[in-house]
């Protein structure tokens, strides 16, 4: 799996799981670029060239983002909320890889807008597995909201 | 009404030819018989015309003939008389002899030759003997022809034509003329002539006539004829030759021919001239002819005018005869519609006038009838008109029909004995029997009806004639009720009578035990009047609001009250008294009570009220709820705390979701990173204490999820609907098969098993009982789980049975508590969450679960799921 212009946004604070999920993706032969974030400011920063990420071309979109919901700052929730408010994000593929399975997470995912909503196992084969099938269906499968749409309204 | 019908009239119509018919016919009989005779007049005249007509014309044609042969005959003459004058003739007679002889003989040789007819010519003296006759060749004349000419030759005459003679088959005939000289008589000249056959003469006369004419010719005594060619038949009639009378005769069978005659002077013939008749009848006939079609025509014509004209008359007639029928038949309300102003204008209009009083007094004779009908048929009462000498029934009415359940049919064929019982009949008959005035009250009998109760009911009747026959009209009123209705009441009576001894009793016992209730009561009992003041208390009373009895009794109700409400309860009062309107009455409500020292304490107040004389009263029992309120509170309060602490619960439960897991998953993580990554540098045990590490994450991570489910399960709110338990257990079931396709295990779960509960809840117990059922039974052969339901005492009971491992019941009490285990790990795997998650579950329904099991003799859970309003599981 080579897909080298596809880049990954990655939010996860837990420094256990950012490493685990790289090994997962590395593991996985999935060589794209991923760019960590640790927190839901990070990751907003990046996504809209804010902050730390002032002067980023935000055209240049990642192809997946991966976001945990328990987030230090500013939670997964309320970047969902804000990147789907954003004309130039609304149609980002994110999937919503978290610990929790409670329904209302799963309800408030969902209604935000979320594209999938994967539960991390603690099995770290199962986390493999589940890593595995994520790249292979969105960066490999599915095709993603051509370029330029994502500003249309 | 229902009657019985006996017969039906008869009515019979005797017809003879309708006038219709008769004037018609009569006036084409009188068109016929004037047509006939005017015909036959016209006829007859025309006819006559024409004969007249014909008569003339042949009078006249004859005439003309018979002047052209008169004129043929002087030339006939003419010649004869030269020939007589003749010198060398008168010579011969006059000196007869030789020499005389030749030159006359001479002479008439050439007088015959000149004429081709002149058959020969004798010169005859006037003795009467004939001194010449020419030489040529001749048919033998007697002499006496000669003679009788001479005879016939008057003094006048100097010459003569004589009648035809017959010899052998031709005519002859002669003529003479006188021989004088110097006024002496000397003899006689004889010319003998033959009708020539082929007379062109004759043909021309015929012509001349007419076509279809013909010329006879004859002798004037009648005997010889010829159409101047040959001989002819005579005509069948005589001809008499003398003036014009027409001559009408057959001259063959069936043709007529008229016909004319007239002499010819000089000559002793006469001319006949024949014409056929038909040509002349032909004019009369065709006018006869013409005048037949006419009259047929107008025979026609007057037929169809007196045929309309006859139309015209009886129509009108006809139609009052069926107008007459109609309202013969009942329809009274059928008119004539004709407007003329003649005779049968006037019948119609009569008959109109007279149909419309006949409607008018039928029409009040059916008011009348149907009233009195009605009084028969929609009478309340049964009522039947009965015949005297059989007992039939004549007629029903209604009532009677539905009060004794026959049908009208029924009733028809049935005697007034037939509605009795038995018993009753020979007193019956005994009362028809008797002689009775036409009215007659017979009083109170038993009948019976069709289904065979007895009613009682009084009897009146009239008598009356009745199609005919002598019968009595009834009218029956049901007194059965009445009677009933009077012993009921003379039992309720006494009943009654009875009942008050008893109630007074009752009632001082009553109050008896009102009155020490009252005392005894913890609760104050108050009562007041209209006017609001207190009438009674008792001595919970006292203790409650510190006043004494004397010191309330007659006073205002409101010094037991806050003055905040006493102005409310005043104007209740009125309201209540003004319009019976009670807020507070027949209720529980509470307020505020005012002791006598004036403090204020919470109360539960019940108001009653009743009417005594008149007067309403009222009665309140008044709870001091002082101890309650302050309960009240202190569960609100732990309510409230007790909602903080779930919430927390919440909170804290979702943080671990979230938390507790993401070490775990680190700890398994890096442990599967170091087995993948170092191998080489852990030797086995390292390894295997990897393993351990990692199995002991996973189990605390299975752990931490079904401390979740378990949570979750308390906190999720319960959504109850109709569930199809034999669905979700055989899904289940085919799940378990699928996670170890290897097991052989045999599931029993019977169809339409069903349940009113939260379904996912349902499915989260089910899921643990057979997942439980499912690995007990997995070191076991003909593994056979069951699951059903049972009827226990009205309760229905669902089970999960199993035959596997079962477990000791001695710890049957452990069982549901969570993380509570009866088998080692290693024997089977698990956390001890799954049956206290089924048990929280199940009682969250309102039901109960239990086990029953044996060592190795398998297990069964059985639970209730209970009883909500629509809990018909």
């Amino acid at each position: 799996m080579t897909v080298k212009d596809k880049t990954i946004l990655l939010v996860e604070d837990n420094p256990d799981d950012q490493a685990l999920t790289l090994r997962a993706l590395k593991k996985n032969n999935i060589t794209n670029e991923v760019i960590v974030a640790s927190d839901g400011v990070e990751a907003l920063d990046y996504l809209f060239g804010t902050g730390r990420h002032a002067g980023r071309d935000t055209r240049d979109l990642p192809a997946l983002v991966l976001l945990d919901l328990k987030l230090p700052k500013v939670d997964g929730l309320e970047v969902l909320r804000r990147v789907r408010g954003d004309p130039r994000t609304r149609l980002l593929p994110i999937v919503i890889l978290t610990s929790s399975k409670e329904d209302r997470d799963l309800v408030n995912g969902y209604s935000l807008g979320a594209n999938s909503y994967v539960r991390k196992p603690v099995d770290f084969t199962e986390f493999m597995e589940a890593v595995r099938q994520l790249g292979l269906y969105w960066l490999l499968l599915n095709e993603p909201p051509p370029p330029g749409t994502a500003s249309a309204k | 009404m229902y009657t019985r019908r006996d017969s039906l009239p008869v009515r019979m119509v005797r017809r003879s030819l309708s006038i219709r018919y008769r004037l018609p016919l009569l006036i084409c009989g009188l068109l016929l018989v004037v047509a006939i005779a005017s015909s036959w007049a016209v006829y007859i005249e025309v006819r006559r015309a024409a004969l007249l007509a014909a008569r003339e014309r042949l009078a006249n044609v004859t005439r003309q003939l018979s002047d052209l042969l008169r004129a043929s005959g002087r030339q006939m003459t003419a010649q004869a008389r030269a020939l007589a004058a003749h010198p060398s003739v008168v010579r011969d007679l006059r000196s007869p002899g030789r020499q005389a002889r030749l030159p006359a003989l001479a002479a008439l040789d050439s007088a015959a030759r000149r004429v081709e007819a002149i058959v020969a010519i004798e010169l005859w003296a006037a003795d009467g003997i004939r001194r010449l006759r020419t030489e040529r060749p001749a048919p033998p004349f007697e002499p006496e022809t000669a003679r009788e000419l001479f005879n016939t030759l008057g003094d006048a005459d100097s010459a003569i034509v004589g009648p035809y003679r017959l010899v052998g088959d031709s005519l002859y005939y002669s003529l003479t003329a006188r021989v004088l000289d110097q006024g002496e008589m000397l003899g006689y000249v004889v010319q003998h002539r033959r009708i020539t056959g082929s007379s062109e003469s004759a043909r021309q006369l015929r012509e001349l006539i007419g076509s279809g004419a013909a010329l006879f010719v004859g002798n004037q005594r009648g005997d010889l004829w010829t159409d101047l060619a040959r001989p002819a038949p005579p005509p069948p009639v005589a001809v008499s030759g003398r003036g014009d009378s027409l001559l009408q005769y057959e001259r063959e069978a069936g043709v007529w021919e008229l016909a004319s005659a007239a002499p010819i002077p000089g000559t002793a013939w006469m001319v006949l001239t024949e014409f056929p008749r038909a040509p002349v009848l032909a004019g009369a006939r065709r006018v006869a002819w013409r005048i037949v079609f006419v009259t047929l025509g107008l025979l026609v014509l007057g037929s169809a005018g007196a045929w309309a004209l006859s139309r015209s008359l009886t129509r009108p007639l006809a139609d009052v005869a069926a107008a007459a029928e109609a309202i013969a038949g009942g329809d009274y309300a059928k008119r004539m519609e004709l407007d003329r102003g003649d005779e049968l204008g006037q019948l119609a209009s009569a008959f109109n006038t007279m149909a419309a009083s006949v409607q008018d007094s039928v029409g009040k004779l059916r008011a009348a009838a149907d009233r009195y009908r009605r009084l028969f048929e929609s009478n309340p009462n049964p009522m039947w008109v009965y015949d005297l000498q059989s007992l039939w029934f004549l007629a029903v009415n209604d009532a009677a029909v539905v009060h004794y359940g026959y049908s009208p049919d029924e009733f028809l064929t049935m005697t007034l004995k037939d509605i009795r019982p038995p018993a009753e009949v020979p007193a019956l008959l005994e009362n028809v029997a008797r002689p009775t005035g036409t009215i007659e009250r017979a009083g109170t009998w038993v009948h019976r009806k069709k289904d065979g109760t007895l009613i009682d009911v009084e009897i009146s009747s009239h008598e009356l004639e009745f199609d005919g026959r002598n019968a009595r009209l009834v009218l029956a009123h049901d007194v059965t009720d009445r009677r009933r209705a009077e012993e009921e009441i003379r039992r309720l009576n006494a009943e009654l009578e009875q009942r008050v001894v008893q109630r007074t009793a009752e009632l001082r016992a009553s109050e008896e035990q009102f009155r020490s209730l009252a005392v005894t009561a913890n609760d104050a009992i108050i009562t007041g009047d209209a006017h609001g003041c207190v009438t009674y208390v008792n001595p919970g009373a006292e203790r409650s609001f510190g006043y004494s009895a004397a010191e309330l009794l007659g006073n205002p109700l409101t010094l037991l009250m806050p003055e905040r409400f006493q102005e409310a309860h005043r104007r209740g009062l009125a309201r209540y008294l003004a319009t019976g309107e009670a807020r507070v009455v027949g209720r529980t409500v509470e307020l505020s009570g005012r002791r006598k020292d004036g403090t204020e304490f919470p109360v539960e107040l019940s108001l009653a009220s009743w009417s005594r004389g008149g007067e309403p009263s009222f009665a309140a029992i008044i709870r001091d709820i002082t101890t309650r309120k302050e309960t009240d509170a202190a569960i609100r309060r732990s309510a409230s705390e007790l909602e903080a602490a779930n919430k927390e619960l919440e909170a804290f439960s979702y943080s671990v979701s979230h938390d507790l897991r993401a070490p775990l998953r680190g700890l398994d993580g890096f442990a599967q990173a170091l087995l993948e990554d170092y191998t080489q540098v852990l030797d086995e045990t390292g390894q295997d204490y990897l393993q351990r590490v990692r199995a002991a994450s996973q189990r605390m991570a299975a752990l931490i999820d079904d401390l979740l489910d378990l949570s979750r399960v308390t906190r999720a709110e319960l959504r109850r609907e109709p569930v199809d338990l034999s669905a979700l257990a055989r899904g289940i079931a085919a799940d378990l098969h699928k996670s170890a396709p290897k097991r052989k295990v045999e599931f029993v779960i019977p169809e339409d098993v069903s349940a009113h509960g939260d379904r996912r809840l349902l499915r989260v117990v089910l899921e643990n009982l057979l997942g439980n059922a499912w690995k007990f039974t997995a070191k076991r052969s003909g593994a056979a789980i069951e699951f059903g339901v049972t009827d226990h005492d009205g309760e229905r009971v669902y089970f999960v049975r199993d035959n596997g491992a079962g477990f000791d019941m001695t710890y049957a009490d452990k069982l549901f508590a969570p993380f509570q285990r009866l088998h080692a790990p290693a024997d089977f795997e698990g956390t001890g969450i799954g049956l206290a998650t089924v048990q929280r579950i199940v009682h969250r329904h309102g039901g109960r679960v239990w086990a029953e099991a044996g060592v190795n003799r398998g297990a069964t859970i059985s639970f209730t799921l209970n009883a909500t309003p629509e809990g018909r599981a």
